[in-house]
This record gives structure tokens, C-alpha cells and sequence, in this order.
């Protein structure tokens, strides 16, 4: 059982969304007034363990009154705001700041993306053939987890699992500034000679797939990673006793990736090295 | 600054571009790739004029307006004010 804490009493404010009245717990963001109406508004720096970065700027909407577009994901919902999800001008920023991710961006395994390209009838070609692009190679320094950073969007996620708001590891940090700002290790060293302890918890929230588990990189260079074919089983974790909660992910009867369920108690998706990477021992069959 | 009628706008307007390419932090998507493709459109356009012209301006513009309404700060959302009132205003590429 999932046990859901309540919270105290929150009083419930009214603003327009759409035009429609609507009431939203006082401290909700925008973003889940939005979800809690049924709209589905696109986000990709947002995460549901982690507080907004608003940095992706793909969850833009209108606030009446407001100079510029408001980040749905950050900004919160206050009473008599007249808020629109759809207009012309919110869609045109959608659509060019997925544009420009995807000129720029190897977003090939970014789930959804593909379908927001083309709700917003995005074309990220119309930039030219030689725009600039990220190009990085990934870097595959340890036998655990991948960094392509060829599809990182820079979206802050992984800097702050590590850091103050889970982990309190600080091995990771942005490095540099503008187009070269890339995620790295302390003196861009390998990650073996950096202060990771392997806990996973970036991999967890990567919205892209830039950082991905060692074995679903090899898989999807073989040609075999086939989400398809996995099943979830969620369980509890056997090393010690805090009782995390561990969704192994099965391909052909092979763990191939772990994950912990965002809305658990103990973990809200975060796990230790062990819980994370040491499964091997559940496949040995020798 | 004042420039007689003499200074070719294009590359004054290429030297302001890379600036703002240069000093975007890179925390915003609009701005963080915006100003790098704005730099690259306008080196593109750097001795167009008219038609030939036509198809990156309209490009310009809809960056420009996707980095002045998303950005997060000022830099990002006037990033692109000078090239769009030379366009406007001073009839540079005509």
C-alpha cells in the first residue's frame, strides 16, 4: 500500500483557465491546475520529484496582464488570474523552442517529443543543413550508466537529483556558459575520478535518455532494446533494510534497467548503487 | 553610439548578434540556441538584400518572437530588438 500523506487543509483559489472557472489548492503551479482540468500541456525540465527549473520553456502559456509567456511549471496559480493554455502566441513559442531543441539535440529517445514535433508543426530542418549541433560523443566511462550528452537539453534535472534536492553528492555541475554550457564532473574528469557514488538518481530523472543504464546503451546499439517486450515488476529491494521500493525492468527474462516508483514513500525514485546496479546476482544461473 | 549612413547594418547587426550569442548564460532553451541561430541566420543574409533575404528575415522573426516572449531574463528578450528595428525601421537587407 502507498501511504499518501494529506498535508494540511489547503483553501482552494479560483482563477480562469480557458475561460473556464476553475479552483486549484493554494501553492499549486499553473501546470497542475492544467493537469488537474485534462489539458495536456508539454513539459521536459519539469519532474515530478524535483522543483522546477522553468529553464526548458516548452510548458509557456498566457497569463492575462503578464508582459512575456509564464512558465506553467513554475509560476503559481493565483486568484482571478486569467490564464490560456492554446493561444497563437504560446503555441508559436512551443513550437520553436522545440524546434530549436531539435536542430540542436539528439532527441531520439526523448519520449513524446515526436508527437509534440508534430502537433506544433515543428520543423527543425528549416535552419539549414550546417547549423550548429551539440555532436558530443558519449562517454562511456564505467560499466554502470552512460552520459550521451549529444541529447542532453540541459534541462538541470540531473545537477539537482544530485545535489541539494536528493542526493547531496554535488559530483555533477553545469560547465561552461551559452551553447557550450555542457553537464559535467568537477575538472571534466571521468566519472570514475569524480565524487559519484553511482546512485542512479540522475539517470532516474533524465527526461531524454542522455543518460541511460549501461546495459539499455549496449541494447539500443545492438538493436535490441524493444520496450515492447519488457515487463515492470515492482518489488522491494533485498540488501537492507529501509525497504525501498525497485521496478525491475525484465527483456527476455534479463534485468535490463531499475527504477523506483516516483510516488513512493521511501524513495520517491531514489535508490543507492546496490538497489540500482546490483542485480547481477538475481541472473546468475551458474 | 551614433553611426552615419555609411556603416553597413548587416555586419553592425552580425556584431550585436554574436554578443548576445556570446553572453547568454545557457540556463533557457529561447535564448541558448535562439541566439546562436539568429547569428547563423543573419551571417547567412550578410550580403543579401530583398528575395534573397526574404526567407531568413521571416526566420528571424519567428525565433526573435519565441526568444522575446520565452526567455527567462532580458537578455534573452531583447536579444533580438536591434536586428528587428534595423529590418523595421532602418530598412537594412532591402
Amino acid at each position: 500500500m502507498t501511504v499518501t500523506p494529506l498535508g494540511i487543509p489547503r483553501r482552494l483559489l479560483e482563477f480562469t483557465l480557458d475561460g473556464e472557472p476553475v479552483r486549484a489548492p493554494e501553492g499549486s503551479t499553473i501546470l497542475d491546475a492544467c493537469r488537474a482540468a485534462g489539458k495536456d500541456v508539454p513539459t521536459l525540465c519539469e519532474g515530478d520529484t524535483l522543483r522546477p527549473k522553468n529553464a526548458c520553456r516548452v510548458c509557456v502559456v498566457e497569463v492575462e496582464g503578464a508582459r512575456t509567456l509564464v512558465p506553467a511549471c513554475s509560476r503559481k496559480a493565483e486568484p482571478g488570474m486569467e490564464v490560456r493554455t492554446d493561444t497563437e502566441r504560446a503555441r508559436h513559442s512551443r513550437k520553436v523552442v522545440l524546434e530549436l531543441l531539435a536542430s540542436s539535440v539528439d532527441l531520439s529517445t526523448t519520449p513524446r517529443v515526436a508527437e509534440w514535433l508534430k502537433e506544433y508543426e515543428a520543423k527543425p530542418d528549416r535552419f539549414g543543413p550546417d547549423v550548429a549541433r551539440l555532436n558530443e560523443e558519449p562517454k562511456v566511462d564505467n560499466d554502470l550508466y552512460v552520459r550521451d550528452y549529444g541529447k542532453c537539453i540541459l534541462c538541470y534535472k540531473c545537477v539537482d537529483a544530485c545535489g541539494d534536492q536528493w542526493q547531496n553528492t554535488f559530483a555533477i555541475s553545469v560547465a561552461g556558459r551559452g551553447f557550450d554550457a555542457r553537464i559535467a564532473v568537477e575538472h571534466d574528469a571521468p566519472l570514475t575520478d569524480s565524487a559519484c557514488v553511482y546512485c542512479g538518481n540522475c539517470v532516474e530523472v533524465c527526461p531524454t535518455g542522455a543518460l541511460s543504464f549501461k546495459s539499455e546503451f549496449d541494447m539500443r546499439a545492438a538493436g535490441t532494446w524493444d520496450e515492447s517486450r519488457q515487463t515492470e515488476t515492482t518489488t522491494v529491494c533485498a540488501y537492507c533494510g529501509v525497504g525501498c521500493n525497485l521496478t525491475l525492468h525484465v527483456q527476455d527474462n534479463e534485468i535490463v534497467k531499475v527504477t523506483s516508483p516516483h510516488d513512493n514513500p521511501v524513495t520517491h525514485g531514489n535508490l543507492c548503487i546496490k538497489g540500482r546496479f546490483g542485480y547481477q546476482h538475481v541472473q546468475n544461473r551458474g | 553610439m551614433a553611426f552615419d549612413d555609411s556603416v553597413p547594418l548587416p555586419r553592425l547587426l552580425l556584431r550585436m548578434a554574436e554578443f548576445f550569442r556570446d553572453e547568454s548564460c545557457g540556463q533557457c532553451v529561447p535564448c541558448r540556441v535562439g541566439t546562436v541561430r539568429q547569428e547563423e541566420a543573419l551571417h547567412r543574409i550578410v550580403e543579401r538584400t530583398g528575395a534573397d533575404a526574404a526567407g531568413d528575415i521571416a526566420l528571424l522573426r519567428e525565433v526573435g518572437r519565441a526568444m522575446r516572449d520565452a526567455s527567462i531574463c532580458g537578455l534573452g528578450q531583447t536579444a533580438w530588438n536591434a536586428v528587428e528595428s534595423a529590418i523595421d525601421r532602418l530598412g537594412a537587407y532591402e
